[in-house]
């Protein structure tokens, strides 16, 4: 039997208090209580059991096709620079960054351009049938489809950097970091260099904190990548000219935290008598509760700033990266490597083995979930991210994404089970569960009320758009109310309403639709006049009349039947039909002409 | 290729908690409270909670049908069993089936599924039924007929033995006596007073140190600390929830806290005939199981922290004046009834600050610089 707990005071305070107090090292001199949270059971131990996989190599092949979709980040699409049947390198751009704001893609092996086409990508939206037309466009994202050859060759003469990333200019490093497309790798893919050209920053904060069950990725790479994450930070550090640079871990990921304490330990003895300046570099060892690795969150642990809702971490002087990042970047500008792999962790109870794997971007989840052993009487879905936060493989030719860090085999012990979706839920008790656990210090209860009867005002008052969608007042709400859908499609519909560009173009298209119709209607009539004329004509010139006749395929000229009309009487009523044609035509005519009057 | 349904998003893990659960929860933390009265006060309040359960599922399910909702979907909710039972233990034992049957319809359609059912409900149902029903049958809510009621009666009856329970059920249905061989006297010849729920409104013996000055245990019925017996229980079943995470701290402890302090600052010594001593006050009277059962309704409580903590203030001042100078004959029910209508008003106006929005001071000040 589980219980609500409705306070953290020992884990969050108590016990870094006392631990601070024994002299224990990371434990950070101020750590400011995050609000709420909850302890859900971790599941991490499950992939940790084995060491990184990388592929390709003999346990995990290449797969045959990547699926490179154009949007893995936030922003414009990338636009291809390469065209169907091209021979591509491992690591060739093969689509540039649109303008500044953009992020570039490169080939993750070597082969054929197969395609440049739809692909279906998994996106966090609620399904919303009145909006399914908007959803169709955000969900089918042309990808570039790359048959590969196995070869994984580089192409001939491309340098390696140079490798003193010390002596180079910040801006030139920031230029790597652009060249090499990376994107935020922990959740929303903001582009890097953009977060990395900031001014005024004071404070870096490197994000170990990984705080969802099931997650490993980071872990893993902490644990046996640790001095190029450092070092990684490190350039972060000297790009964007933080003074001091801090590595938050839970609390409970020791492997890692042994790791990354002793290359910092060792940096520090090699450091000291050179350069004093760069010693600002530091552990800090945070409780491990929901959801503390939410950039804001983290933040406000680790410094106790708050960041005023609507602005950005780099307004107050904070820049958080994910460990993944900084290892990307470390890699682009040390080894010159483009961001084409990843470290993803293939967990759930439905897999045979569980493990982080190091996989080229643009992998099929089938591929992976394939080599993990998936066992499909046990699967209930595929969830591309963890349990709380992570979203719903579409199908299982889903590519990995930059941002994709888990691939949650779910069996039904990990996850709720598929048909919890058509179970009524019940009326809220106000029992206050998700207000208890809350991390941003919401009333989800009343949020409910106003997302529910779409009550824009009153949310975005209550700080609908400061809810981080984190899931942990869902996941405690005994009357089982699927409060994240609610938020979400509220969010939705305000950003809809408030987005007058996109409204403006849907009416645009909308108001051509009617035209077009509108159009098509007079023609048509048009068409029926020129026809009856036609007729008319014929009559008039005395040729043998049937309806047969008149008909568009002609048949062979038959006898006029016996009971047929007299020519006079078919005159008359073609004449009124003609009659009937002009009225409607003119009527559609005002009509058109009205509403253009009254979009004028 | 296996396709696979998208229709949900996230979070994907399994839900924690459930009402029925907490229903349970709650009931389970009434249990002790339950025997002790039962073991008190002889079988009575069990007649009661029979009839108050079975006719509340009843009712429920008619209004439920009549609303034109799942039956079997909410019923399965408990909601109206924990009302059940709180209300049986505001019911004197030993009064007619009728106060308890009119009891829970008040708390079911009056109390609950006139507001929109469970979660809607303006007051706490089992406190607006037990205020209704003393307003309505005074002479009925007020008297307790106890089978064996310790050194009062002649020739003490006990309340748990067969006979005991006879009686017991005698005074429930009132016709049971014209079969019965050996009639029930019609005004019992046991144990007639003020209930404990009306609290000894000037009379204030200091029961436990006479009990133990008499050389009584606490447990026993001879001791005549039965309602001090059950709030303690209560306090138990409260400290559960507490546990549990059912329940918040904040009610239950400025509640018990502000009538404790009260009570404190206006007893003098020597005058327990008049404002009666703390302990009575937390003891004596039906404080804990207002503080910790019925206070937290959580539907009719506010919700932010602050807001409950203003809440279980008022309760506890309100409590303490009705009792104290008040002319009503119950005051627990009646202040919790009478801050449940103040509650939408202490939850807008205590509305907790979301992270990174300026503090609730801060925007009365820019609200006021405004105005000037
Ligand atoms: S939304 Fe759910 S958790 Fe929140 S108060 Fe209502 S029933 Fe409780
Ligand atoms: S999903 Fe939003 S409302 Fe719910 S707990 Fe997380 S931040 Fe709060």
């Amino acid at each position: 039997m589980t219980h609500l707990r409705r306070s953290f005071f020992i884990t969050k305070t108590l016990k870094p208090w006392l631990l601070r107090l024994t002299g224990k090292a990371g434990w950070a001199t101020t750590l400011h209580a995050l609000p709420g949270g909850i302890a859900p059971a971790s599941h991490k131990t499950l992939s940790l059991q084995q060491k990184i996989i990388r592929m390709p190599s003999g346990e995990l092949g290449l797969p045959a096709q990547l699926i490179l979709p154009l949007r893995q980040h936030l922003g414009p699409d990338s636009v291809p620079v390469v065209s169907v049947g091209d021979y591509v390198y491992k690591n060739q751009l093969i689509a540039a960054a649109n303008g500044e704001k953009g992020v570039g893609l490169h080939a993750p092996s070597s082969g054929y351009i197969s395609s440049i086409s739809y692909a279906l990508l998994p996106t966090n939206e609620t399904h919303d049938p009145e909006r399914s037309w908007q959803q169709a466009l955000n969900r089918h994202q042309t990808a570039i489809v790359i048959d590969t050859d196995g070869k994984h060759a580089i192409q001939p003469g491309l340098l390696a950097a140079n490798s003193d990333w010390r002596v180079r200019s910040p801006d030139e490093l920031r230029q790597a970091v652009f060249d090499a497309g990376i994107c935020g790798m922990g959740g929303a893919g903001f582009p890097t260099a953009i977060k990395l050209g900031a001014s005024a920053i004071k404070t870096l904060i490197i994000n170990g904190a990984e705080c969802e069950p099931f997650i490993t990725a980071d872990e893993a790479l902490m644990r046996e990548h640790a001095a190029e994450v450092i070092e990684g930070a490190l350039i972060i550090q000297r790009i964007c000219g933080a003074q001091s640079c801090v590595i938050g871990i839970e609390a409970d990921k020791y492997q890692a935290i042994d790791a990354i304490q002793s290359v910092i330990n060792q940096l520090m003895t090699e450091l000291k008598p050179a350069n004093a300046g760069q010693a600002a570099l530091s552990l800090t060892l945070i409780p491990s509760i929901y959801p503390s690795g939410g950039e804001k969150q983290l933040i406000r642990i680790m410094t106790g700033i708050e960041v005023v809702s609507g602005k950005r971490p780099v307004d107050v002087g904070v820049l958080c990266h994910s460990v993944a990042t900084a290892r990307a970047v470390y890699k682009a500008v040390i080894a010159g490597e483009p961001l084409t792999s990843r470290i993803t962790t293939l967990t759930g109870h439905a897999l045979k083995t569980a493990v982080n794997v190091e996989v080229m971007i643009g992998t099929p989840v089938s591929h992976l979930l394939d080599f993990a052993g998936v066992q499909h009487a046990k699967l209930q879905r595929v969830l591309v991210g963890g349990p709380l936060m992570g979203y719903e493989a579409p199908d299982l030719d889903t590519p990995v994404l930059k941002t994709s860090n888990c691939l949650l085999a779910g069996s039904e012990r990990d996850i709720a089970a598929v048909v919890t979706q058509s179970k009524p839920h019940r009326d809220c008790i106000r029992c206050d569960f998700c207000a208890t656990v809350c991390p941003v210090k919401l009333q989800p209860q009343t949020l409910y009320f106003a997302a529910r009867h779409q009550h824009h005002d009153a949310s975005v008052e209550q700080g609908l758009f400061d809810c981080i969608e984190c899931g942990a007042c869902a996941v405690v709400c005994p009357s089982h109310i699927p409060l994240v859908n609610y938020y979400r499609e509220e969010k939705a519909v305000i950003r809809t309403d408030n987005d007058t560009a996109q409204q403006a173009y849907w009416q645009s298209l909308f108001e051509k639709h009617q035209q077009r119709l509108s159009v098509n209607a007079i023609d048509q009539q048009q068409r029926k006049l020129d026809k009856l004329q036609h007729k008319l004509e014929t009559i008039a010139v005395g040729e043998p009349l049937t309806k047969t006749a008149l008909t568009k395929t002609p048949v062979p000229p038959v006898v006029a039947p016996t009971a047929s009309k007299s020519a006079e009487q078919i005159k008359q009523e073609i004449e009124a039909a003609v009659a009937r044609a002009r009225a409607r035509k003119a009527e559609l005519q005002n009509k058109t002409d009205a509403t253009q009057d009254a979009d004028e | 290729m296996n396709n696979i349904s998208h229709k949900v998003s996230s979070p994907f893990l399994k839900p924690v908690f459930s009402v029925p659960g907490v229903m349970a929860t709650v009931l389970l933390a009434l249990l002790p409270a339950a025997i002790c009265y039962t073991w008190f006060f002889g079988a009575g309040f069990l007649i009661n909670l029979l009839i108050t359960s079975t006719l509340g599922l009843l009712l429920e399910a008619l209004v439920m049908r009549a609303r034109g909702k799942p039956v079997l979907f909410y019923l399965s909710d408990l909601s109206i069993l924990v009302t059940a039972a709180l209300l049986s233990f505001a019911l004197p034992p030993g009064s007619p089936w009728w106060i308890a049957a009119s009891g829970i319809f008040i708390a079911c359609v009056f109390g609950k599924h006139v507001f929109g059912g469970l979660g809607h409900n303006v007051f706490n149902p089992a406190a607006l039924a037990y205020v209704s029903l003393l307003i309505l049958f005074p002479l009925q809510m007020t008297g307790w007929y106890l089978p064996g009621s310790g050194s009062y009666a002649e020739a003490p009856i006990d309340p748990l033995s067969a006979d005991g329970i006879y009686t017991s059920l005698q005074l429930s249905f009132p016709w049971l006596r014209d079969f019965a061989l050996t009639p029930f006297p019609v005004r019992p010849d046991g144990f007639a007073t003020a209930t404990p729920l009306i609290e000894y409104k000037f009379a204030a013996p200091a029961r436990i140190l006479m009990a133990e000055s008499d050389g009584f245990t606490l447990w026993e019925r001879e001791a005549r600390t039965g309602w001090e017996m059950v709030s303690v229980s209560f306090a138990l079943g409260g400290l559960f929830l507490l546990w549990r995470g059912v329940i918040s701290w904040h009610i239950p402890f400025t509640v018990v806290v502000v009538v404790f302090v009260l009570a404190s600052l206006f007893y003098q010594p020597g005058q327990e005939a008049i404002f009666g001593s703390p302990w009575l006050h937390l003891f004596s009277t039906s404080t804990l199981i207002g503080a910790f059962f019925i206070a937290t309704d959580p539907a009719s409580s506010p919700s932010s922290a602050l807001g409950k903590l203003i809440y279980g203030a008022l309760i506890g001042i309100a409590m303490y004046s009705i009792r104290i100078w008040g002319s009503y004959l119950d005051s627990v029910a009646l202040a919790i009834l009478a801050v449940n209508m103040c509650s939408p008003l202490i939850d807008q106006l205590t509305a907790r600050t979301p992270l990174g929005h300026p503090s609730r001071i801060k925007r009365w000040l820019t609200a006021w610089k405004k105005a000037a």
